[in-house]
């Protein structure tokens, strides 16, 4: 075989087993993935997250910024990882918010029956 | 042999140079194999967040196939993160959904209180206002009875007065019933004996000697008779006196004339004869002395005797008219 037909040879194979194991870089930016990641922040925010749900929110964040440096960089395949994490850290400190609201909640009607029975006993004295 | 050799080096290289190597032990690998496992043991999960579950298993699932086909370490740790944050989120949702079934059970507790004390409440309310009602009716009761024990105080009151009014109007009566009499008999010029009361039909009403009555006789018989008509319970003995001049028996016959004129003039004036007994007593009782004119003169007469409201006499004047 000549040289030029072997190095080609050799790069198209390259190619082809760097593909095939993924570490080669997306096409595209990841706009609709970078979008989402968004709105699912800013949900979670406006569901009570950065009282709630702090932590998993700031990495939502730093995934998120992340995303946006490999997407700068044009590292399109990195971009999009990051921006799926930071959507769903986001996903998770709303649903944390979900349950920190709930258990205040249970609170409440706990200390409402406890403060009806006090009410009721001062009335069952009298 | 060349050729082949270059190829497996620049691969090797290829491969060396993109991915690194996969190690046996990836952090978040085991800790996304652990939340999976975890979230699959729990049978709420699959319930409340199956979606999300799934989403847990495809994950991990990829990222072990990977591991297994040795790929990129970025990819596998990539899935591996993905496959432990779904899992946490399955947690999430599970616990959100145990504390809601609390709420719902509390609310359920509160409610039950809320009715248990209202049930209490209205049967104090109810046995208040029973009470408050026996009491109204027991006042009601007391209220009656008082009424009527007023009532009958105030009815025996009246009887009383009316009781007063009617003995008093008695009384009355009687006392002008007594004048009255009283009155009559003084416009009589009756008087009171031992005998009761006595009409003394004086000498002027006769002639001498004559027992024919003289009109000066009229007025006072008239009130006899009228005086007999409102007493008719009383009698009269009619008793006819003389003086001592003369016959005893002849003057006895003259009195006996004269208390039958008067009889019958009464008689005539509508009084019942039952009622009347006449009688002449001649000289034998006189009321004045028989020496001097003026004596004979008032032992001239007709005496009058009337009853007590009986009819009735004295027995002292029974015996004088026996006598006769």
């Amino acid at each position: 075989m000549n040289k030029q037909i072997r190095t080609g040879l050799t790069l198209s194979l390259a190619t082809l087993l760097v593909s095939a194991t993924g570490c080669a870089a997306a096409p595209d930016r990841p706009e609709k993935q970078l979008t989402r990641a968004e709105t699912s922040i800013e949900f979670a925010e406006q569901n009570g997250a950065r009282e709630y749900g702090a932590s998993a929110l700031d990495r939502a964040r730093q995934h998120l910024e992340t995303a946006y440096d490999h997407a700068d960089q044009d590292e399109f395949q990195a971009a999009l990882r990051a921006a799926e994490k930071a959507e769903l850290d986001a996903e998770l400190a709303a649903a944390q918010a979900n349950t920190s609201k709930a258990e205040e909640a249970l609170a409440e009607i706990r200390e409402s029956i406890e403060t009806l029975r006090r009410e009721i006993a001062r009335n069952d004295i009298s | 042999m060349h050729t082949r050799k270059l190829i497996s080096i620049i691969i090797s290289g290829a491969l060396l140079q993109a991915c690194s190597t996969v190690p046996d032990r990836i952090d978040v690998l085991e800790d996304a194999r652990v939340a999976v496992d975890r979230v699959e043991q729990d049978p709420m999960a699959s319930r409340v967040a199956g979606n999300e579950l799934e989403e847990a298993q495809d994950a991990l699932a990829r990222a072990e196939e990977s591991k297994d086909d040795g790929d990129d370490l970025k990819v596998i740790r990539h899935d591996a993160y993905l496959a432990l944050r779904h899992a946490e989120i399955v947690e999430q949702r599970v616990e959100e959904a145990r504390v809601r079934e609390q709420i719902a059970a509390s609310e359920q507790e509160r409610n039950a209180i809320l009715l248990r004390d209202r049930e209490r409440e209205a049967l104090a309310a109810r046995s208040v206002a029973e009470a408050r009602a026996a009491q109204a009716a027991h006042a009601d009761a007391r209220a009656d009875h008082a009424e009527a024990v007023a009532e009958a105080n105030a009815r025996q009151a009246e009887r009383k007065a009316l009781e007063a009014e009617l003995a008093q109007a008695r009384a009355a009566d009687a006392m002008a019933a007594a004048r009255a009499m009283e009155a009559e008999l003084e416009a009589l010029k009756a008087r009171e004996t031992e005998r009761g009361m006595v009409l003394t039909l004086g000498d002027v009403l006769f002639d001498y000697d004559r027992s024919e009555l003289k009109p000066g006789a009229a007025s006072t018989l008239d009130r006899v008779a009228a005086f007999l008509k409102d007493y008719p319970e009383r009698q009269l003995l009619i008793e006819g006196h003389t003086d001592s001049d003369g016959d005893a028996g002849y003057n006895r016959e003259l009195s006996e004339r004269r208390a039958s004129a008067v009889r019958d003039a009464l008689i005539l004036r509508g009084v019942d004869n039952d009622r009347l007994d006449a009688a002449g007593l001649g000289e034998a009782y006189p009321v004045a002395t028989n020496d001097t004119v003026a004596g004979r003169q008032e032992n001239r007469r007709v005496e009058i005797v009337i009853s007590d409201e009986e009819g009735e006499f004295p027995p002292a004047v029974e015996r004088r008219i026996a006598r006769q």
